[in-house]
């Protein structure tokens, strides 16, 4: 990973902010070598052996735990399961797990840029008509990010290594929710930049 | 009238234990998914071929399709459950042997498999 900034860089990044399973570094080179991504979220519970600026932490706004003030970048994220109401003023991020209320949730924090994500892993259990529906539902979602100032957020929600996308599915996914992949990608990095808290090491 | 030669792709798959004990075939649950999704024509037009190599344990599967369908191939491989891993892809049976070997090595020396 030599050579390569999360910041400045002229080279659109790959990301996976979703992953949440025992993450080490054999893991990390796995992903970066056959499945092409490059910045990965992990979600806090997770150990994490060789801290660096390529991993992104998340952490549950509803668990009570504290992140080390020295560790990674990190992002505050919540499951967002229809609750409009409520203190949303610390969330980076909402991990879409039901669609009914998502338009007033977006109107509502209109202009916070807040980071709307949505899980492939979600879908493997659904049956091919519920599958359909999804797609239609996310197209309509992204539309209403673009709207309302948000960043549309497809992640792989992996819960064990066999779950994990590679960047070219992660393509094929866009491109059939009718998303520019080039488009995606320059605002997902941009967004992960602005996103930016804690102490990065930088172990270059 | 010229006949235009296809073009094929060849995609490295690999089947976790979760589905190996499902007892569930790959080639039904492919079918299923891919046509409850794209239908009945985009699969007859995609000309699937499940591949068994010799070299490989019977949990890695080579699929063989038409270049056009690997979108769709790849999106109904990616919503099967339980889920199988899709590693490589490569235009001829030769470099994907090679991807698989270097995929599967890579993996049981880091003791990656089924953990």
């Amino acid at each position: 990973m030599k050579g390569k900034h999360l910041s400045g860089s002229k080279k659109n990044q790959f990301i996976d902010l979703d992953i949440n399973f025992q993450f080490d570094q054999n893991i990390y080179n796995l992903i970066t070598r056959f499945y092409g991504l490059e910045v990965l979220g992990i979600h806090e519970n997770n150990t994490i052996t060789d801290k660096n600026k390529y991993t992104i932490l998340k952490k549950d706004v509803e668990s009570q735990s504290n992140i080390e003030k020295d560790s990674n970048f990190y992002l505050n994220f919540m499951n967002f399961k229809s609750q409009v109401n409520g203190n949303f003023s610390n969330v980076d991020l909402f991990t879409i797990k039901e669609y009914k209320e998502t338009k007033t949730l977006l109107k509502r924090l209109t202009g916070k840029n807040i980071g709307i994500e949505i899980l492939i892993s979600d879908l493997k259990s659904l049956d091919n008509n519920t599958i359909g529906k999804w797609f239609y539902e996310m197209k309509y979602i992204y539309l209403l990010c673009k709207r309302y100032n948000h960043q549309f957020i497809l992640s792989s929600g992996a819960k064990n290594p066999f779950e994990l996308v590679s960047k070219k599915s992660l393509n094929i996914f866009l491109e059939e929710l009718g998303i520019p992949t080039n488009q995606y990608w320059n605002s997902l990095n941009s967004w992960v930049d602005s996103k930016k808290r804690g102490t990065i090491n930088d172990t270059n | 009238m010229t006949l235009i030669k296809q073009k094929y792709r060849y995609i490295g798959i690999y089947l976790t234990t979760d589905f190996i004990l499902s007892n569930s075939s790959l080639f039904e649950k492919f079918s299923y998914r891919h046509i409850g999704l794209f239908g009945v024509l985009d699969f007859n037009n995609s000309n699937i071929r499940f591949i068994h190599i010799k070299d490989f344990k019977k949990n890695n599967i080579v699929l063989k399709c038409r270049l056009e369908s690997v979108p769709n191939v790849i999106l109904s491989l990616n919503l099967l459950d339980p889920g199988v891993i899709v590693h490589s892809s490569s235009g001829s049976i030769k470099k994907l042997k090679k991807k698989i070997n270097e995929y599967l090595i890579y993996i049981s020396n880091n003791n990656l498999i089924d953990r």
